[in-house]
């Protein structure tokens, strides 16, 4: 690849802090394994699995609610012979309600920490369990208060693995970018930012795809090899490419070009990526490696991409001004 | 006061670093305003307010930010904590299975001391009780990771609860412990550590500096026996109620010598 200068795009890797729209609220380290929230009340778990966030302290809104309701007796055979949505709709207070949707705002801040996205499963099996069918209303608050208390944005994101689609959530920050400054601490991932806008630049210069060989000898070129386990910062970078950035974190999309064999790979911009970073953020970036002011409008098919990708509102620019109207009448939650 | 981006962004600052101190605090403050263009001054009063419209806007979703005077050096820290009550709060999520159990165990030791110190020595040690046994090696990462994160502090070998943790497991400490945990008789904080008397009584540093100052007979209030411990210096600065410092006072550190 020959738009690439080694040594300027060596320079940018270490110390560039372009990509802010990438780094949300990170710091702490990534912890492999899943998290493993542990149930409210020790006291008021009844023999349940000690699995994540319980609905433990729901019995105690049980109880409230058939005293509200006339005697112990009358409540329990009417419950008898209703449905178990029926019931599980009955048992809901206000309050249940806002723990549950305390519960998720926290979960998916904690996820969005890690850069996992959230699947929709996730969510019932965690925080909602029995109270499934109120996922689409806790959804909602949640998405209202993460916007009004802490200006992210909830966003839904449609993954298809094969034949499913999973819908899944990631949060993005709707405070302007330049604005966030020296406000957030991610000085830890810093390098693995600037590792991560290098490869999504090499694949957008190239068409949106780029072959896994291209990649690794391009990278190369930057001092960054292959078969690198224990690079000094980057540690196993085949892993990091493939697996943290992938799978997990789902800013790159590592996958088996059909009808190859032996099997051959690609990589192209992964979901989060699309919904995060806009083209003329890498476009820009990508002239400012070559430096000496080069315009976004030499590179003629790319630019015309970028404003492609505008005016057809890809990115979420053109919706944060009609959302921030929203905001200021919406205190409360 | 309406929210603004200034408080939003302060907040994602306080997720993301989790507990600063009331110079940080004052510069987050201060210059989330400035960016945003809002009202600010430099005032105690004005930064109340903002902090105040922040945990208004988050106590439906079970977070707070709690400020609370590191033990040690009586500077008072700020911190952003779950109020649910989940068992060991943030860290719940944030570390293994194991290194809690690592962590609990921790806790054990640090309450049992008096002090309300361990040495590292002793915290290592504990690798080979737990029930996954953890080698040496793995303990000593994960206790300097909780160092790192501000969960612990650790001062010429000695290790105790940083601020933080103190008010992210306040709830967690008094329901697992109980009358294990001891309040300070001045200020009636949870005091871990401090200095105490025979009796039972405890007092923070810096409550028995402002308790003791200017007695030349140190007696315990509680069973008036002798007063065992040195009595350090009150530094008004950093004793005073958080709130009627002026953003210009500055802890002007112990120049008196001790009066004892």
């Amino acid at each position: 690849m020959k738009f690439l200068d080694p040594a300027s795009m060596g320079a940018a890797i270490l110390l560039l802090r372009l990509s802010t729209s990438l780094i949300i609220v990170t710091t702490m380290p990534r912890v492999p394994a899943s998290s493993q929230r542990q149930s409210q009340k020790s006291q008021a778990r009844k023999g349940r699995p000690r699995n994540v966030v319980d609905a433990a302290a729901s019995s105690d809104s049980d109880d409230d609610y058939f005293q509200v309701n006339g005697t112990q007796a009358a409540s329990q055979s009417q419950t008898q012979s209703m449905t178990q949505a029926e019931k599980a709709a009955a048992k809901l207070t206000p309050e249940l309600i806002e723990r549950k949707v305390g519960e998720l705002v926290q979960y998916l801040l904690i996820m969005e920490q890690r850069k996992i996205p959230v699947r929709r499963g996730d969510i019932t099996k965690n925080i909602l369990k029995e109270y499934r069918t109120i996922l689409p209303h806790v959804l909602e608050r949640a998405k209202r208060k993460l916007k009004s208390a802490f200006g992210l944005e909830l966003v839904e994101i449609l993954h298809k693995t094969g034949k499913t689609t999973i819908k899944m959530y990631i949060l993005l920050n709707k405070i302007d970018a330049e604005k966030q400054g020296v406000f957030l601490d991610s000085s830890r991932d810093d390098p693995k930012v600037g590792l991560l806008i290098t490869v999504l630049s090499i694949i957008f210069m190239s068409g949106g795809a780029v072959n896994e060989p291209v990649l690794w000898h391009t990278l190369k070129k930057l001092g960054i090899k292959q078969d690198e386990k224990n690079h000094e910062v980057f540690g196993d970078v085949k892993k990091l490419l493939t697996s943290e950035f992938a799978s997990k974190q789902m800013y790159l999309d590592y996958s088996r070009i059909p009808n190859t064999d032996p099997a051959a790979y690609q990589f192209k911009w992964g979901i989060r990526a699309q919904t995060e970073c806009t083209k003329r953020k890498v476009l820009d970036f990508v002239c400012q490696m070559y430096g000496n002011d080069m315009d976004v409008k030499t590179w003629k098919e790319q630019y015309r991409e970028v404003l492609q990708s505008e005016s057809t509102g890809d990115n979420d620019e053109d919706n944060s001004e009609s959302s921030e109207k929203d905001e200021s009448s919406d205190e409360s939650d | 006061m309406a929210t603004t981006d200034a408080h939003r962004l302060a907040l994602q600052s306080f997720l993301s670093r989790g507990v600063m101190s009331t110079s940080e605090v004052k510069e987050l403050h201060k210059k989330a305003c400035q960016t945003f263009n809002v009202n600010f001054e430099n005032t105690m009063e004005c930064l109340r307010n903002f902090l105040e419209k922040i945990n208004e806007n988050i106590s439906s979703v079970g977070m707070e930010i709690r400020s609370k005077k590191d033990e040690e050096t009586g500077k008072l820290m700020f911190a952003l904590v779950m109020t649910n009550e989940s068992q060991l709060g943030r860290l719940s999520s944030d570390y293994q299975k194991n290194d809690l159990e690592l962590f609990k165990k921790i806790l054990d030791l640090i309450v049992e001391a008096e002090s309300g110190c361990v040495s590292s020595t002793d915290v290592l040690n504990l690798a080979s009780h737990l029930k996954e046994k953890m080698s040496k090696q793995d303990a000593q990462n994960i206790l300097s990771r909780l160092i790192k994160e501000n969960w612990l502090t650790e001062s010429q070998g000695e290790i105790s609860l940083a601020p933080r943790a103190i008010m992210e497991l306040e709830h967690y400490l008094t329901d697992v412990y109980e009358e294990d945990i001891r309040h300070c008789h001045l200020c009636k904080e949870i005091a871990i550590k401090g200095q105490w008397c025979p009796c039972g009584l405890k007092l923070h540093i810096f409550c028995a500096a402002r308790l003791f100052r200017g007695k030349d007979d140190c007696r315990c209030p509680g069973c008036k026996d002798v007063w065992e411990f040195e009595i350090p210096s009150d530094d008004r600065a950093t004793n005073s109620a958080s709130n009627k410092d002026t953003a210009n006072s500055a802890t002007t550190g112990r120049k008196r010598k001790d009066r004892l």
